[in-house]
């Protein structure tokens, strides 16, 4: 039986090839879905983690674990509480990446064996921290000696704080016969080295100030052995601060559920009272809700594709199904059983489905690098690769695809389905209807998807609630767009036939012979035609659509951060200022020191310029109690509109024109519109505003703007009923010497423009060197890298791509299968025609027509129902996929090279499918053709 | 007028995977204009391959082939196809109608290959009601018999008026009955068109059907006779 298998593929090698290609498609679609979306979550929690590190400072996951023992001078306590929290790792299910265990004594006498007078009274803590050593640079002695020193004083270090503090010296002992089993003879230690920390981001330190303040540190296991585990000491109490820090690097973007509530059991267990709730459970919980909604959203994008390869399959299967008709009836007549039929059906598909796999899943692994590098629909420029691995959840969609593949493989040689792309043309000849045609499945798709669309037009709140709420997409408004593309499809293939009987009518009597014949050719198989002309419009239609989608919500999503930041960087020094002069003479009026303004002369090698910005809040009074908050921004009009811009088309004044009356008027103010609305204010009036120390200022309104770089004029939030609250936010602009000499000198921030094909590189460089302290900063370029990596749009971007090129191979291997299986079955007809005297070239321009009128129809087709699919769809999609930090008003994007990339693609697939064909017709052997009749 | 056909010294070798094979073995005869001739012989006997020379579907290997008095050998691939599509009809063994044309429309189309300037709906009609068709006009091949689907051929072989008809095996697939009444009808055009008709046939009952019997064994001429 297998013998006759794999001879039944080598004499059909083109129709199993196809088969195969589908196959291999499906099996690397499905398991790309899982790694990608495994792969793209990892990263996401990762950067959660490193987002999470970078804004605390801290180890992204760590408990803090704090108790005291000792006070009764009991230790028993200690080892269990030890042993209690060492089991979170286990508990939680995370490894340990280190554990840093600070136990001090509390605050106590410690005499000086160097006097220092009288009144000098000395208390310092003794404290050890697990590798310590290893995370400090001694400045001054030495580190502590390792062994046992013979006179029972114990080498201890200080930190620089403590050391000036305590006015110590390198040398300096001081007894604690307070922590001491015998008073007579007091532990003593000496201070034998002054340490500084070796890097203050490291993960070791924590943000406990007190950590150094007036504490000695003396080496662990003695200050184990001299002040916890000494039988005889005297009663005091032990601070013990356990800090547990997980190897969050080894935890699965798949486990954050699992760990999250792992870590609740444990806070409400017996353990749970000596920490409180840690910071990474508010990751893990973000996580958790952006995972749910990329999971679901992907998956609806991926469905479509893995329908449409199912049905390609099918199709394929079903051909050569038919085509083997007569060999299964052989079979039949030669007694074999409809169950052995059967199993040599299975047998095949199992082959197929088995090579497939082998194929298919490392093809899909690879797709998945791809997808991983789409910064755009069609387009692949990010270089941050994602860690790809082949999960369990990949080989249980791998073997569910085997299954389905098999079976879909397996159903048309039981009868089940007759649905093929050339098997129709029998069904055509008949006059058979297909069933969708029959059942008038395209009225029906396209009433639901209008049902969609006013559905969703008119519920665009509920769509950018469940938004902002992180909620998944809605599958409706997905399926929408495609049934309406399907639906529409499906309607203009209906049509088709009216078209070309109408364009026949008219223009039979100016026909040439050629075009003539390839006329009635198509409007008899026009049935036949219907699940490849589907195919093209399909492709094309969503392929608009796609690429229109991939745009727009990410076009948005970029000239939203970008209007966000308002220019390339922008950043603020660490003011100093005069408080602690004032401490001591609290009439010293309080100023700050503005930094070294000339030390940014640097800027202009890479930029176009840079200014400063004053932007604090404010507020208006607002009758008599009430106020305002407002923020207000104090500019140099003519630096910032050098690095800043804002499309006019949002503004009713144009955006310079506002900067100018603003630069002519040095005591006025341009207002955020909203503001006018809500006022009633006019240009000309006269306002009142107050710096947050409530300074006022009066200024003239000269303008009123809708948008201003980095305003937004609305915050959406949602309220604890589940509702979106809708905030104005009011902005004042106002000259910057105006709010200078209104305000004081107030610190201020810098926003530079880099010049074009400049990188931020320079400032940084600049930071580094001079090694200024910055306490914000944001960089544009960064921001933007960052948007495109969002994992949903990264995921929407890399599964879209991979679902037109997908969409792109099928509509190639099916539109070529047919139409060279259609050329063959038409062989003699066309010997025919060759012996009445038809010229090769016409006969190649007669299937040209052909050609156009079933693929050029399909390609214009899917034009036109692309376009009104995302003119329709796309806006409702782009709320879906907003976020609350939505600012500029939508706009879709229809990016012409997108659409040349698009028909470009499809134009070689036709050209390609002619160009076959004419090396069939050039080898087609005209007297072979006419004796096939005879046959 | 129709055409006359002269035949000289024609033979044809293929080259097959076991060596030469020559089908046709020095033909030489000719057909006079306006008769019908019926090509007789065996399955394998030449006839087809012979037919297909003076249709210009194929070369001889050596000889000639000159219809009125021109030969089609040296013509270039483009002449020898108006040739056909101007100055001959065909019909073949099998039925050869373009399905997604009905029967007046597969009509018209050989008109409008050969540039008829007729009105070819009159024509076509003509020509369905000469073979008994007149009321079939609208009808798709399929909806046909084969006998229909065949006189419908012979209508599409004569309504551009073509000067010769080459007929390979017509009365193949058809009833005994119905191929002597598509022979008549070959008889009939030849006589009442002026067309010269060339029509294979290995049925022996058709061999008194034309003016001239040309019967071919192995390549050869066995006989040529002018039939009573």
């Amino acid at each position: 039986m297998l013998f006759l298998e794999l001879q039944k593929i080598k004499n059909k090698k083109w129709m199993f090839a196809c088969l195969l290609l589908g196959a291999v498609l499906l099996f690397a679609s499905a398991v790309s879905f899982p790694i990608y979306r495994t792969a793209v979550l990892d990263r996401m929690l990762d950067d959660q983690f490193s987002e999470s590190y970078t804004e605390n400072g801290e180890w992204p996951m760590q408990m803090k674990f704090y108790f005291q023992v000792g006070k009764s001078g009991n230790m028993s306590g200690l080892a269990s509480k030890e042993e209690g929290v060492r089991s979170a790792y286990s508990s939680i299910g995370v490894p340990e990446y280190r554990t840093i265990y600070y136990y001090s004594t509390i605050g106590t006498e410690a005499e000086p064996e160097l006097s220092r007078g009288e009144d000098a009274e000395i208390s310092l803590r003794v404290a050890m921290l697990t590798d310590l050593d290893q995370h400090i640079d001694i400045i001054d002695g030495t580190l502590w000696q390792d062994e046992d020193p013979g006179d029972s004083t114990l080498d201890v270090i200080v930190s620089e704080e403590t050391f000036l503090a305590s006015e110590m010296i390198i040398g300096d002992v001081f007894a604690f016969p307070l922590l001491s089993p015998n008073v007579k003879d007091p532990i003593r230690l000496r201070v034998v080295g002054v340490f500084d920390v070796s890097d203050p981001s490291d993960s070791y330190w924590q943000k406990d100030t007190r950590m150094f303040t007036n504490t000695i540190f003396v080496r662990s296991d003695q200050f184990l052995d001299y002040f916890v585990n000494n039988p005889d000491r005297p009663k005091f109490s032990i601070n013990c601060n356990i800090y547990d820090q997980f190897d969050y690097m080894s935890v699965d973007a798949s486990e954050a559920a699992d760990i999250s509530a792992a870590t609740d059991r444990y806070l409400n267990g017996q353990y749970g009272p000596l920490t409180s709730r840690p910071g990474f459970m508010d990751v893990l919980d973000k996580h958790e809700s952006s995972r749910r909604r990329i999971s679901v959203s992907l998956l609806l994008l991926e469905i479509p594709l893995l329908l449409l390869l199912a049905a390609f399959i099918l199709m394929i299967s079903g051909q050569l199904y038919s085509m083997e008709e007569n060999e299964i009836s052989m079979y039949k007549s030669r007694g074999a059983s409809s169950g052995q039929i059967f199993i040599l059906y299975l047998l095949q598909s199992v082959i197929i489905a088995v090579i497939a796999s082998c194929i298919g899943v490392p093809i899909g692994m690879f797709v998945c690098r791809g997808l991983g590098s789409a910064s755009s629909f069609l387009e692949f420029g990010i270089r941050r690769e994602l860690d790809i691995r082949f999960t369990e959840e990949a080989f249980m969609y791998a073997l569910v695809s085997a299954i389905v593949c098999i079976m879909i493989m397996t159903l048309p040689s039981i009868g089940a389905s007759r649905l093929t792309i050339v098997g129709a043309k029998r069904g055509g000849a008949k006059g058979k209807k297909a069933l969708w045609e029959k059942f008038y499945l395209d009225f029906l798709f396209l009433g639901i998807s209008i049902y969609g669309y006013y559905n969703f037009s008119h519920h665009t709140n509920d769509l950018l609630e469940s938004a902002l709420k992180g909620e998944s997409l809605d599958p409706l408004l997905y399926f929408s767009s495609s049934l309406f593309i399907l639906g529409a499809g499906m309607l203009l293939i209906r049509l088709r036939p009216l078209i070309v009987k109408g364009v026949f009518f008219l223009g039979k009597r100016f026909f040439r012979p050629a075009s003539y014949a390839a006329m009635l050719e198509s409007i008899r198989s026009a049935r036949s035609q219907q699940y490849i002309s589907l195919f093209v419009i399909l492709t094309v239609a969503l392929g608009m659509f796609d690429a229109v989608s991939a745009r727009t919500i990410l076009e948005n999503s970029l000239a939203n951060t970008s209007y966000i930041d308002g220019t390339d960087i922008r950043f603020r020094e660490i003011w100093y200022d005069n408080s602690s002069s004032r401490q001591f003479d609290p009439s010293i009026e309080f100023k700050y020191y503005e930094p070294d303004y000339s030390d940014y002369a640097g800027f202009t090698k890479f930029t176009d310029g840079y200014t400063r910005v004053y932007l604090e809040d404010g507020y208006l009074k607002n009758g008599s109690s009430g106020r305002d908050v407002v923020s207000i921004m104090g500019i140099h009009t003519k630096e910032f509109g050098t690095i800043t811009d804002v499309d006019d088309s949002l503004l009713n004044t144009p955006y310079r024109q506002l900067l100018n009356d603003l630069a002519l008027a040095p005591k006025g103010v341009l207002l955020s519109a909203n503001f006018r609305d809500s006022m009633g204010m006019a240009i000309g009036d006269r306002i009142t505003f107050y710096d947050k120390n409530s300074s006022s200022a009066d200024a003239t309104i000269v303008g009123f703007f809708e948008y201003w770089p980095g305003y937004e004029p609305v915050s959406r939030e949602i309220n604890a009923s589940g509702d979106i609250v809708e905030t104005s936010n009011y902005m004042i602009v106002a000259n910057y010497s105006f709010v200078r000499k209104k305000f004081g000198l107030q610190p201020y921030y810098v926003w530079m423009g880099l010049s074009e094909g400049e990188s931020a590189d320079g400032f940084y460089e600049w930071v580094a060197e001079s090694g200024t302290p910055l306490t914000y900063m944001s960089d544009r370029t960064k921001d933007l890298e960052k948007t495109v990596e969002d994992p949903l749009l990264q995921g929407m971007n890399g599964i879209l791509t991979m679902s037109f090129i997908v969409m792109l191979i099928l509509c190639a291997a099916g539109y070529l299968i047919y139409w060279v299986l259609s050329i063959k079955a038409r062989e003699m007809m066309l010997g025919v025609l060759r012996a009445m005297g038809l010229h090769s070239t016409e006969m190649i321009g007669m299937l040209s027509v052909e050609q156009a009128i079933c693929g050029l129809y399909s390609v214009i087709a899917g034009a036109a129902v692309g376009f009104i699919a995302y003119t329709l769809f796309v806006p409702m999609l782009q709320t879906a996929y907003s976020s609350s930090a939505q600012v500029l008003p939508l706009v879709m994007i229809r990016e012409p090279s997108d659409m040349v990339k698009l028909f470009v693609s499809i134009g070689l697939m036709l050209i390609v499918s002619i160009f076959v064909l004419t090396i069939i017709i050039k080898k087609q052997n005209m007297i072979r053709a006419l004796k096939l009749g005879e046959e | 007028m129709g055409s006359s056909v002269v035949i000289k010294d024609v033979t044809r070798d293929f080259q097959t995977p076991g060596g030469k094979v020559s089908v046709l073995k020095g033909i030489t005869c000719s057909i006079e204009a306006d008769t019908m001739c019926i090509l007789r012989g065996k399955s394998g006997s030449g006839k087809t391959t012979l037919l297909n020379m003076i249709g210009a579907l194929d070369d001889p290997t050596t000889g000639t082939i000159l219809i009125d008095g021109k030969s089609s050998t040296g013509m270039s691939a483009r002449a020898r196809e108006n040739m056909r599509r101007r100055q001959l009809g065909f019909v073949f063994q099998s039925v050869s109608l373009i399905p997604s044309m009905n029967a007046i429309q597969n009509v018209m189309f050989s008109m409008r290959m050969a540039g008829s300037k007729e009105n070819m709906e009159k024509r076509a009609m003509e020509v369905l009601s000469l073979v008994g068709l007149s009321n079939r006009m609208t009808h798709m091949p399929q909806e046909m018999s084969g006998g229909e689907q065949q006189r419908v051929a012979i209508a599409r072989a004569l309504a551009h008026r073509p000067k010769l008809i080459l007929a390979d095996e017509p009365t193949a697939e058809l009833d005994s009955g119905m191929a002597a009444q598509v022979t008549r009808l070959f008889k009939q055009i030849s006589e009442e068109q002026h067309v010269t008709v060339i029509m294979t046939t290995h049925d022996v009952g058709l061999m008194g059907a034309g003016d001239q019997l040309i019967e071919l064994k192995n390549g050869r001429i066995e006989g040529s006779d002018a039939a009573e």
